[in-house]
Protein backbone atom coordinates (compact mmCIF):
# COMPACT_ATOMS: atom_id res chain seq x y z
CA UNK A 1 0.00 0.00 0.00
CA UNK A 2 2.25 2.79 -1.19
CA UNK A 3 0.45 5.50 -3.09
CA UNK A 4 -1.64 7.70 -0.86
CA UNK A 5 -3.85 10.47 -2.18
CA UNK A 6 -5.56 12.95 0.06
CA UNK A 7 -9.14 13.89 -0.78
CA UNK A 8 -9.13 17.08 -2.77
CA UNK A 9 -11.96 18.92 -1.03
CA UNK A 10 -11.10 19.59 2.63
CA UNK A 11 -14.76 20.26 3.42
CA UNK A 12 -15.95 16.86 2.29
CA UNK A 13 -12.98 15.37 4.12
CA UNK A 14 -14.07 16.98 7.39
CA UNK A 15 -17.62 15.69 6.85
CA UNK A 16 -16.24 12.24 6.29
CA UNK A 17 -14.10 12.41 9.45
CA UNK A 18 -17.16 13.52 11.46
CA UNK A 19 -19.27 10.67 10.12
CA UNK A 20 -16.49 8.14 10.69
CA UNK A 21 -16.07 9.40 14.26
CA UNK A 22 -19.73 8.61 14.91
CA UNK A 23 -19.31 5.10 13.48
CA UNK A 24 -16.09 4.39 15.36
CA UNK A 25 -17.79 5.48 18.62
CA UNK A 26 -19.92 2.33 18.39
CA UNK A 27 -16.93 0.13 19.22
CA UNK A 28 -14.36 2.64 20.56
CA UNK A 29 -16.37 5.22 22.54
CA UNK A 30 -14.81 8.67 22.54
CA UNK A 31 -12.12 7.85 19.98
CA UNK A 32 -10.82 10.56 17.65
CA UNK A 33 -10.45 9.74 13.95
CA UNK A 34 -7.11 10.92 12.55
CA UNK A 35 -4.76 10.32 9.63
CA UNK A 36 -7.54 9.61 7.12
CA UNK A 37 -5.94 8.83 3.76
CA UNK A 38 -7.12 7.19 0.60
CA UNK A 39 -5.38 3.92 -0.26
CA UNK A 40 -7.01 2.83 -3.51
CA UNK A 41 -10.15 3.59 -5.32
CA UNK A 42 -12.11 4.22 -8.41
CA UNK A 43 -15.33 6.10 -8.97
CA UNK A 44 -17.53 3.76 -6.98
CA UNK A 45 -15.33 1.73 -4.66
CA UNK A 46 -12.63 2.98 -2.33
CA UNK A 47 -10.30 1.95 0.47
CA UNK A 48 -9.22 4.41 3.15
CA UNK A 49 -6.76 4.09 6.02
CA UNK A 50 -7.50 5.82 9.31
CA UNK A 51 -6.41 5.80 12.93
CA UNK A 52 -8.81 5.76 15.85
CA UNK A 53 -7.16 7.34 18.90
CA UNK A 54 -8.73 6.54 22.24
CA UNK A 55 -6.96 7.61 25.48
CA UNK A 56 -3.68 7.85 23.58
CA UNK A 57 -4.03 4.34 22.18
CA UNK A 58 -3.95 4.15 18.38
CA UNK A 59 -6.02 1.54 16.52
CA UNK A 60 -5.26 1.22 12.80
CA UNK A 61 -8.39 0.74 10.68
CA UNK A 62 -9.29 0.40 7.03
CA UNK A 63 -12.58 1.55 5.55
CA UNK A 64 -13.85 -0.39 2.54
CA UNK A 65 -16.61 1.63 1.00
CA UNK A 66 -18.79 1.70 -2.10
CA UNK A 67 -21.19 4.32 -3.35
CA UNK A 68 -24.82 3.31 -2.93
CA UNK A 69 -25.25 3.28 -6.67
CA UNK A 70 -22.43 0.81 -7.23
CA UNK A 71 -23.84 -1.48 -9.90
CA UNK A 72 -20.71 -1.84 -11.98
CA UNK A 73 -20.51 -5.60 -11.63
CA UNK A 74 -23.61 -7.66 -10.94
CA UNK A 75 -21.53 -10.69 -9.95
CA UNK A 76 -20.07 -8.81 -6.98
CA UNK A 77 -21.92 -8.88 -3.69
CA UNK A 78 -22.69 -5.79 -1.67
CA UNK A 79 -19.89 -4.85 0.67
CA UNK A 80 -21.95 -5.34 3.82
CA UNK A 81 -22.47 -8.94 2.72
CA UNK A 82 -18.74 -9.24 2.10
CA UNK A 83 -18.24 -8.17 5.71
CA UNK A 84 -20.66 -10.88 6.92
CA UNK A 85 -18.70 -13.44 4.91
CA UNK A 86 -15.38 -12.19 6.37
CA UNK A 87 -16.77 -12.59 9.88
CA UNK A 88 -17.89 -16.13 9.06
CA UNK A 89 -14.52 -17.04 7.53
CA UNK A 90 -12.64 -15.59 10.50
CA UNK A 91 -14.72 -17.68 12.90
CA UNK A 92 -13.64 -20.79 11.01
CA UNK A 93 -9.97 -20.05 11.45
CA UNK A 94 -9.17 -18.43 8.11
CA UNK A 95 -6.72 -15.53 8.20
CA UNK A 96 -8.84 -12.52 7.21
CA UNK A 97 -8.99 -8.89 8.35
CA UNK A 98 -11.12 -8.52 11.46
CA UNK A 99 -14.37 -6.66 10.76
CA UNK A 100 -14.82 -3.88 13.31
CA UNK A 101 -18.17 -2.50 12.19
CA UNK A 102 -20.58 -2.70 9.24
CA UNK A 103 -21.84 0.68 7.94
CA UNK A 104 -25.53 1.42 8.24
CA UNK A 105 -27.54 3.57 5.81
CA UNK A 106 -27.91 6.39 8.38
CA UNK A 107 -24.13 6.67 8.68
CA UNK A 108 -24.07 8.58 5.40
CA UNK A 109 -20.97 6.77 4.14
CA UNK A 110 -22.44 4.43 1.53
CA UNK A 111 -22.14 0.65 1.79
CA UNK A 112 -19.15 -0.92 3.43
CA UNK A 113 -17.38 -1.69 6.65
CA UNK A 114 -14.45 -0.88 8.90
CA UNK A 115 -11.82 -3.52 9.51
CA UNK A 116 -8.58 -3.85 11.42
CA UNK A 117 -5.48 -2.75 9.51
CA UNK A 118 -3.21 -5.72 8.81
CA UNK A 119 0.43 -4.96 8.11
CA UNK A 120 1.79 -6.80 5.11
CA UNK A 121 2.47 -6.72 1.39
CA UNK A 122 -0.06 -7.31 -1.39
CA UNK A 123 1.86 -6.06 -4.44
CA UNK A 124 2.65 -9.22 -6.43
CA UNK A 125 5.93 -8.00 -7.92
CA UNK A 126 7.32 -7.26 -4.45
CA UNK A 127 6.12 -10.58 -3.05
CA UNK A 128 7.79 -12.38 -5.96
CA UNK A 129 11.06 -10.45 -6.05
CA UNK A 130 11.95 -8.82 -2.71
CA UNK A 131 14.68 -10.61 -0.76
CA UNK A 132 12.76 -10.23 2.51
CA UNK A 133 10.01 -12.52 1.21
CA UNK A 134 12.34 -15.32 0.08
CA UNK A 135 11.42 -17.58 3.01
CA UNK A 136 7.75 -16.72 2.60
CA UNK A 137 7.88 -17.71 -1.09
CA UNK A 138 9.08 -21.18 -0.10
CA UNK A 139 5.97 -21.73 2.02
CA UNK A 140 3.31 -19.77 0.23
CA UNK A 141 1.96 -22.38 -2.20
CA UNK A 142 1.48 -24.89 0.58
CA UNK A 143 -0.14 -22.27 2.81
CA UNK A 144 -2.49 -21.34 -0.04
CA UNK A 145 -3.50 -25.00 -0.31
CA UNK A 146 -4.20 -25.15 3.40
CA UNK A 147 -6.17 -21.88 3.39
CA UNK A 148 -8.26 -22.94 0.38
CA UNK A 149 -9.13 -26.27 1.98
CA UNK A 150 -10.24 -24.36 5.09
CA UNK A 151 -12.31 -21.93 3.00
CA UNK A 152 -13.99 -24.82 1.22
CA UNK A 153 -15.16 -26.25 4.56
CA UNK A 154 -16.84 -23.08 5.82
CA UNK A 155 -20.60 -23.70 6.24
CA UNK A 156 -22.54 -21.08 4.29
CA UNK A 157 -25.98 -22.63 3.73
CA UNK A 158 -27.58 -19.78 5.68
CA UNK A 159 -25.84 -17.00 3.72
CA UNK A 160 -28.53 -16.38 1.12
CA UNK A 161 -26.58 -13.76 -0.80
CA UNK A 162 -24.13 -16.40 -2.08
CA UNK A 163 -25.25 -17.77 -5.43
CA UNK A 164 -24.77 -21.39 -6.46
CA UNK A 165 -23.09 -21.66 -9.87
CA UNK A 166 -22.24 -24.82 -11.78
CA UNK A 167 -19.31 -25.09 -14.18
CA UNK A 168 -21.76 -25.29 -17.07
CA UNK A 169 -23.56 -22.09 -16.00
CA UNK A 170 -20.30 -20.21 -15.49
CA UNK A 171 -19.05 -21.20 -18.96
CA UNK A 172 -22.32 -20.24 -20.67
CA UNK A 173 -22.56 -16.92 -18.79
CA UNK A 174 -19.01 -16.09 -19.82
CA UNK A 175 -19.81 -16.99 -23.43
CA UNK A 176 -22.84 -14.71 -23.39
CA UNK A 177 -20.73 -11.87 -22.03
CA UNK A 178 -18.00 -12.45 -24.64
CA UNK A 179 -20.58 -12.48 -27.44
CA UNK A 180 -22.02 -9.23 -26.07
CA UNK A 181 -18.76 -7.42 -26.84
CA UNK A 182 -19.21 -8.30 -30.53
CA UNK A 183 -15.52 -8.85 -31.14
CA UNK A 184 -14.76 -12.04 -33.09
CA UNK A 185 -11.97 -13.93 -31.34
CA UNK A 186 -11.12 -17.33 -32.87
CA UNK A 187 -8.89 -18.33 -29.93
CA UNK A 188 -11.75 -17.67 -27.49
CA UNK A 189 -14.15 -19.73 -29.63
CA UNK A 190 -11.66 -22.59 -29.53
CA UNK A 191 -11.29 -22.30 -25.75
CA UNK A 192 -15.06 -22.20 -25.18
CA UNK A 193 -15.43 -25.29 -27.32
CA UNK A 194 -12.72 -27.04 -25.31
CA UNK A 195 -14.35 -26.09 -22.00
CA UNK A 196 -17.74 -27.42 -23.12
CA UNK A 197 -16.13 -30.70 -24.13
CA UNK A 198 -14.18 -31.02 -20.87
CA UNK A 199 -16.70 -29.97 -18.22
CA UNK A 200 -15.62 -31.63 -14.96
CA UNK A 201 -17.98 -34.01 -13.19
CA UNK A 202 -20.08 -32.14 -10.64
CA UNK A 203 -18.27 -32.25 -7.29
CA UNK A 204 -19.72 -34.51 -4.60
CA UNK A 205 -20.48 -31.38 -2.62
CA UNK A 206 -20.67 -27.69 -3.50
CA UNK A 207 -18.50 -25.44 -1.35
CA UNK A 208 -17.89 -21.85 -0.59
CA UNK A 209 -15.62 -20.61 -3.43
CA UNK A 210 -13.60 -17.47 -2.70
CA UNK A 211 -13.81 -16.46 -6.35
CA UNK A 212 -10.72 -14.22 -6.55
CA UNK A 213 -8.01 -16.08 -4.64
CA UNK A 214 -4.84 -15.03 -6.47
CA UNK A 215 -1.53 -13.25 -6.14
CA UNK A 216 -2.64 -9.65 -5.60
CA UNK A 217 -5.42 -10.47 -3.15
CA UNK A 218 -3.13 -12.23 -0.67
CA UNK A 219 -1.46 -10.26 2.09
CA UNK A 220 1.98 -11.66 2.81
CA UNK A 221 4.67 -10.99 5.39
CA UNK A 222 8.08 -12.54 6.01
CA UNK A 223 6.48 -15.69 7.42
CA UNK A 224 4.11 -16.21 4.49
CA UNK A 225 0.36 -15.89 4.06
CA UNK A 226 -0.99 -13.32 6.48
CA UNK A 227 -4.49 -12.53 5.27
CA UNK A 228 -6.91 -13.42 2.47
CA UNK A 229 -8.56 -10.30 1.00
CA UNK A 230 -11.29 -9.30 -1.48
CA UNK A 231 -14.16 -11.72 -0.92
CA UNK A 232 -16.79 -9.92 -2.96
CA UNK A 233 -16.77 -12.43 -5.85
CA UNK A 234 -17.44 -15.42 -3.59
CA UNK A 235 -20.11 -17.94 -4.61
CA UNK A 236 -21.08 -21.55 -4.00
CA UNK A 237 -19.72 -24.09 -6.48
CA UNK A 238 -16.88 -26.40 -7.45
CA UNK A 239 -14.03 -25.78 -4.97
CA UNK A 240 -11.43 -26.66 -7.61
CA UNK A 241 -12.29 -23.34 -9.31
CA UNK A 242 -10.25 -21.50 -6.67
CA UNK A 243 -7.17 -23.64 -7.31
CA UNK A 244 -7.37 -23.14 -11.07
CA UNK A 245 -7.80 -19.36 -10.79
CA UNK A 246 -4.72 -19.16 -8.53
CA UNK A 247 -2.70 -20.81 -11.34
CA UNK A 248 -3.74 -18.50 -14.22
CA UNK A 249 -0.48 -17.39 -15.93
CA UNK A 250 -1.35 -13.68 -15.70
CA UNK A 251 -1.13 -13.95 -11.88
CA UNK A 252 2.44 -15.29 -12.11
CA UNK A 253 3.75 -11.82 -12.97
CA UNK A 254 6.54 -13.06 -15.20
CA UNK A 255 7.57 -16.07 -13.05
CA UNK A 256 5.77 -18.37 -15.45
CA UNK A 257 7.53 -21.58 -14.42
CA UNK A 258 6.00 -21.41 -10.94
CA UNK A 259 2.38 -22.22 -11.75
CA UNK A 260 0.97 -21.25 -8.35
CA UNK A 261 0.93 -17.45 -8.33
CA UNK A 262 4.50 -17.25 -9.64
CA UNK A 263 5.79 -18.52 -6.28
CA UNK A 264 5.18 -22.25 -6.04
CA UNK A 265 4.50 -25.68 -7.47
CA UNK A 266 1.27 -27.58 -7.93
CA UNK A 267 2.70 -30.32 -5.71
CA UNK A 268 3.12 -27.90 -2.81
CA UNK A 269 -0.38 -26.47 -3.34
CA UNK A 270 -1.93 -29.94 -3.48
CA UNK A 271 0.10 -31.14 -0.45
CA UNK A 272 -1.23 -28.25 1.64
CA UNK A 273 -4.76 -28.82 0.43
CA UNK A 274 -4.64 -32.54 1.11
CA UNK A 275 -3.30 -32.02 4.61
CA UNK A 276 -6.41 -30.06 5.61
CA UNK A 277 -9.10 -31.48 3.31
CA UNK A 278 -8.11 -35.12 3.59
CA UNK A 279 -8.14 -35.63 -0.17
CA UNK A 280 -5.84 -34.58 -2.99
CA UNK A 281 -7.21 -32.17 -5.62
CA UNK A 282 -7.92 -33.64 -9.04
CA UNK A 283 -5.25 -32.20 -11.38
CA UNK A 284 -7.52 -32.45 -14.43
CA UNK A 285 -10.28 -30.48 -12.72
CA UNK A 286 -7.77 -27.83 -11.65
CA UNK A 287 -6.53 -27.60 -15.24
CA UNK A 288 -10.10 -27.10 -16.47
CA UNK A 289 -10.55 -24.23 -14.03
CA UNK A 290 -7.19 -22.73 -14.95
CA UNK A 291 -8.21 -22.62 -18.61
CA UNK A 292 -11.61 -21.25 -17.64
CA UNK A 293 -9.73 -18.66 -15.55
CA UNK A 294 -7.50 -17.55 -18.44
CA UNK A 295 -10.60 -17.06 -20.56
CA UNK A 296 -12.39 -15.26 -17.74
CA UNK A 297 -9.49 -12.82 -17.34
CA UNK A 298 -9.56 -12.33 -21.12
CA UNK A 299 -13.26 -11.44 -21.01
CA UNK A 300 -12.63 -9.08 -18.07
CA UNK A 301 -10.04 -7.31 -20.26
CA UNK A 302 -12.67 -7.07 -23.01
CA UNK A 303 -14.98 -5.49 -20.47
CA UNK A 304 -12.28 -2.92 -19.67
CA UNK A 305 -11.94 -2.23 -23.40
CA UNK A 306 -15.72 -1.86 -23.69
CA UNK A 307 -15.85 0.72 -20.90
CA UNK A 308 -13.07 2.68 -22.64
CA UNK A 309 -14.84 2.52 -26.01
CA UNK A 310 -18.20 3.54 -24.52
CA UNK A 311 -16.61 6.56 -22.82
CA UNK A 312 -17.30 5.36 -19.27
CA UNK A 313 -13.57 5.44 -18.49
CA UNK A 314 -11.30 6.89 -21.17
CA UNK A 315 -8.09 6.86 -19.11
CA UNK A 316 -5.01 5.47 -20.91
CA UNK A 317 -4.74 2.91 -18.11
CA UNK A 318 -8.20 1.54 -18.86
CA UNK A 319 -7.42 1.39 -22.58
CA UNK A 320 -4.13 -0.37 -21.93
CA UNK A 321 -5.77 -3.05 -19.76
CA UNK A 322 -8.28 -3.54 -22.56
CA UNK A 323 -5.40 -4.46 -24.83
CA UNK A 324 -4.24 -7.13 -22.40
CA UNK A 325 -6.87 -9.49 -23.84
CA UNK A 326 -4.25 -10.78 -26.28
CA UNK A 327 -2.01 -12.05 -23.47
CA UNK A 328 -4.75 -14.50 -22.54
CA UNK A 329 -4.86 -15.73 -26.14
CA UNK A 330 -1.16 -16.64 -26.00
CA UNK A 331 -1.75 -18.49 -22.74
CA UNK A 332 -4.80 -20.29 -24.13
CA UNK A 333 -2.86 -21.39 -27.23
CA UNK A 334 0.04 -22.59 -25.06
CA UNK A 335 -2.44 -24.72 -23.12
CA UNK A 336 -4.64 -25.97 -25.98
CA UNK A 337 -2.58 -25.84 -29.21
CA UNK A 338 1.01 -26.70 -28.27
CA UNK A 339 3.41 -26.53 -31.19
CA UNK A 340 4.55 -29.95 -32.44
CA UNK A 341 8.23 -29.11 -32.19
CA UNK A 342 8.05 -27.74 -28.66
CA UNK A 343 9.45 -30.87 -27.06
CA UNK A 344 12.28 -31.02 -29.58
CA UNK A 345 13.43 -27.49 -28.79
CA UNK A 346 12.65 -27.50 -25.07
CA UNK A 347 16.22 -28.42 -24.14
CA UNK A 348 17.86 -25.46 -25.88
CA UNK B 1 3.09 9.71 -48.63
CA UNK B 2 3.73 11.88 -45.62
CA UNK B 3 6.92 13.81 -45.07
CA UNK B 4 9.55 12.78 -42.57
CA UNK B 5 9.88 12.30 -39.62
CA UNK B 6 7.49 9.38 -39.75
CA UNK B 7 4.75 8.62 -37.22
CA UNK B 8 6.76 6.06 -35.31
CA UNK B 9 9.64 8.49 -34.83
CA UNK B 10 7.28 11.19 -33.56
CA UNK B 11 5.70 8.80 -31.07
CA UNK B 12 9.11 7.68 -29.92
CA UNK B 13 10.03 11.32 -29.24
CA UNK B 14 6.95 11.76 -27.03
CA UNK B 15 7.71 8.52 -25.19
CA UNK B 16 11.24 9.80 -24.50
CA UNK B 17 9.91 13.18 -23.35
CA UNK B 18 7.54 11.55 -20.86
CA UNK B 19 10.25 9.21 -19.58
CA UNK B 20 13.06 11.75 -19.31
CA UNK B 21 11.25 14.96 -18.36
CA UNK B 22 7.87 14.11 -16.82
CA UNK B 23 8.27 10.86 -14.89
CA UNK B 24 11.31 11.82 -12.78
CA UNK B 25 9.79 15.11 -11.62
CA UNK B 26 6.13 14.12 -11.17
CA UNK B 27 4.55 13.01 -7.90
CA UNK B 28 4.10 9.23 -7.69
CA UNK B 29 0.54 8.89 -8.95
CA UNK B 30 1.18 11.22 -11.92
CA UNK B 31 4.46 9.43 -12.65
CA UNK B 32 2.54 6.14 -12.73
CA UNK B 33 0.00 7.53 -15.19
CA UNK B 34 2.81 8.94 -17.32
CA UNK B 35 4.37 5.48 -17.41
CA UNK B 36 1.05 3.99 -18.53
CA UNK B 37 0.91 6.66 -21.24
CA UNK B 38 4.42 5.68 -22.41
CA UNK B 39 3.29 2.07 -22.62
CA UNK B 40 0.23 2.97 -24.66
CA UNK B 41 2.25 5.11 -27.06
CA UNK B 42 4.67 2.21 -27.48
CA UNK B 43 1.75 -0.07 -28.33
CA UNK B 44 0.52 2.29 -31.04
CA UNK B 45 4.03 2.82 -32.40
CA UNK B 46 4.71 -0.91 -32.66
CA UNK B 47 1.45 -1.40 -34.50
CA UNK B 48 2.39 1.30 -37.01
CA UNK B 49 5.80 -0.32 -37.49
CA UNK B 50 4.23 -3.75 -37.93
CA UNK B 51 1.62 -2.47 -40.39
CA UNK B 52 4.45 -1.12 -42.52
CA UNK B 53 5.64 -4.73 -42.95
CA UNK B 54 2.38 -5.94 -44.59
CA UNK B 55 1.66 -8.70 -42.07
CA UNK B 56 -2.01 -7.95 -42.68
CA UNK B 57 -1.72 -9.37 -46.17
CA UNK B 58 -0.65 -12.74 -44.78
CA UNK B 59 -3.56 -12.80 -42.33
CA UNK B 60 -6.02 -11.99 -45.11
CA UNK B 61 -4.66 -14.82 -47.25
CA UNK B 62 -4.98 -17.25 -44.34
CA UNK B 63 -8.54 -16.13 -43.67
CA UNK B 64 -9.52 -16.58 -47.30
CA UNK B 65 -7.93 -20.04 -47.41
CA UNK B 66 -9.68 -21.16 -44.21
CA UNK B 67 -13.12 -19.83 -45.12
CA UNK B 68 -13.02 -20.17 -48.91
CA UNK B 69 -14.54 -16.70 -49.04
CA UNK B 70 -13.58 -13.10 -49.69
CA UNK B 71 -14.52 -10.18 -47.52
CA UNK B 72 -13.36 -7.78 -44.88
CA UNK B 73 -10.92 -8.92 -42.19
CA UNK B 74 -13.66 -8.55 -39.55
CA UNK B 75 -16.18 -10.47 -41.65
CA UNK B 76 -13.79 -13.31 -42.43
CA UNK B 77 -12.66 -13.49 -38.79
CA UNK B 78 -16.30 -13.79 -37.71
CA UNK B 79 -16.70 -16.61 -40.21
CA UNK B 80 -13.62 -18.40 -38.82
CA UNK B 81 -15.14 -18.06 -35.34
CA UNK B 82 -18.32 -19.72 -36.59
CA UNK B 83 -16.38 -22.57 -38.21
CA UNK B 84 -14.34 -23.16 -35.04
CA UNK B 85 -17.45 -23.05 -32.83
CA UNK B 86 -19.26 -25.68 -34.95
CA UNK B 87 -16.18 -27.89 -35.21
CA UNK B 88 -15.61 -27.52 -38.96
CA UNK B 89 -12.19 -26.05 -38.25
CA UNK B 90 -9.99 -27.46 -35.53
CA UNK B 91 -6.36 -26.94 -34.57
CA UNK B 92 -5.33 -30.46 -35.63
CA UNK B 93 -5.35 -28.86 -39.07
CA UNK B 94 -1.90 -27.22 -39.45
CA UNK B 95 -3.46 -24.31 -41.39
CA UNK B 96 -5.75 -23.53 -38.44
CA UNK B 97 -2.90 -23.95 -35.97
CA UNK B 98 -0.64 -21.63 -37.97
CA UNK B 99 -3.37 -19.01 -38.39
CA UNK B 100 -4.14 -18.95 -34.65
CA UNK B 101 -0.50 -18.75 -33.61
CA UNK B 102 0.61 -16.19 -36.18
CA UNK B 103 -2.25 -13.76 -35.59
CA UNK B 104 -1.92 -14.06 -31.81
CA UNK B 105 1.86 -13.61 -31.77
CA UNK B 106 1.55 -10.54 -33.99
CA UNK B 107 -1.02 -8.98 -31.67
CA UNK B 108 1.00 -9.53 -28.50
CA UNK B 109 4.17 -8.31 -30.22
CA UNK B 110 2.31 -4.99 -30.43
CA UNK B 111 0.38 -5.10 -27.15
CA UNK B 112 2.91 -6.52 -24.71
CA UNK B 113 6.25 -7.63 -26.18
CA UNK B 114 7.67 -8.17 -22.67
CA UNK B 115 4.98 -10.64 -21.59
CA UNK B 116 7.10 -13.66 -20.67
CA UNK B 117 4.68 -16.30 -22.04
CA UNK B 118 4.71 -14.41 -25.34
CA UNK B 119 8.51 -14.25 -25.50
CA UNK B 120 8.75 -17.96 -24.88
CA UNK B 121 6.02 -18.74 -27.39
CA UNK B 122 7.67 -16.52 -30.02
CA UNK B 123 10.97 -18.36 -29.53
CA UNK B 124 9.19 -21.70 -29.82
CA UNK B 125 7.41 -20.54 -32.96
CA UNK B 126 10.69 -19.36 -34.51
CA UNK B 127 12.29 -22.73 -33.74
CA UNK B 128 9.26 -24.47 -35.16
CA UNK B 129 9.48 -22.48 -38.40
CA UNK B 130 13.19 -23.24 -38.62
CA UNK B 131 12.57 -26.96 -38.07
CA UNK B 132 9.85 -26.94 -40.70
CA UNK B 133 12.21 -25.56 -43.31
CA UNK B 134 14.42 -28.62 -42.75
CA UNK B 135 12.29 -31.59 -43.85
CA UNK B 136 14.23 -34.09 -41.71
CA UNK B 137 13.17 -32.26 -38.57
CA UNK B 138 9.44 -32.30 -39.40
CA UNK B 139 7.36 -34.45 -37.08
Amino acid sequence: MTSVTMPSATESRQTMVDRLTAVVARFLPGAQVTALSRLTGGANQQMWALDAVQDGKVTGLVLRQASDWNTDDDTAMLLDNEARLLIRAGRHGIAVPEVACILEPDDGLGTGYLMSRVEGETIPQKILRDERFSAARQRLARQCGEALAQIHRVPVDDLGFLRAQSADTLVENLYTEYKGYREPRPVFELAFRWLREHLPAAPSRYSLVHGDFRNGNLMVDESGLKSVLDWELAYVGDPMADLGWLCVPSWRFGQIDSPVGGFGSLEALFDGYEQVAGFRPDAEAVRFWEIFGILKWGVICQKMAASFISGTDTSPERGAIGRRTSETEVDLLQALVPLPSLSAVADD
Amino acid sequence: MQDLPDNAALLKAIEAFLQADVMPTAEPSLAFRARVAVNVLGMVRRHLEQAACDHGLREREQLQALTGKKGTMAGLTTEVCRLIADGTLNPDDPRVRDYLWLTTLQKVAVDQPRYVSYQRAQDAWDHFQHARRQPAAEE
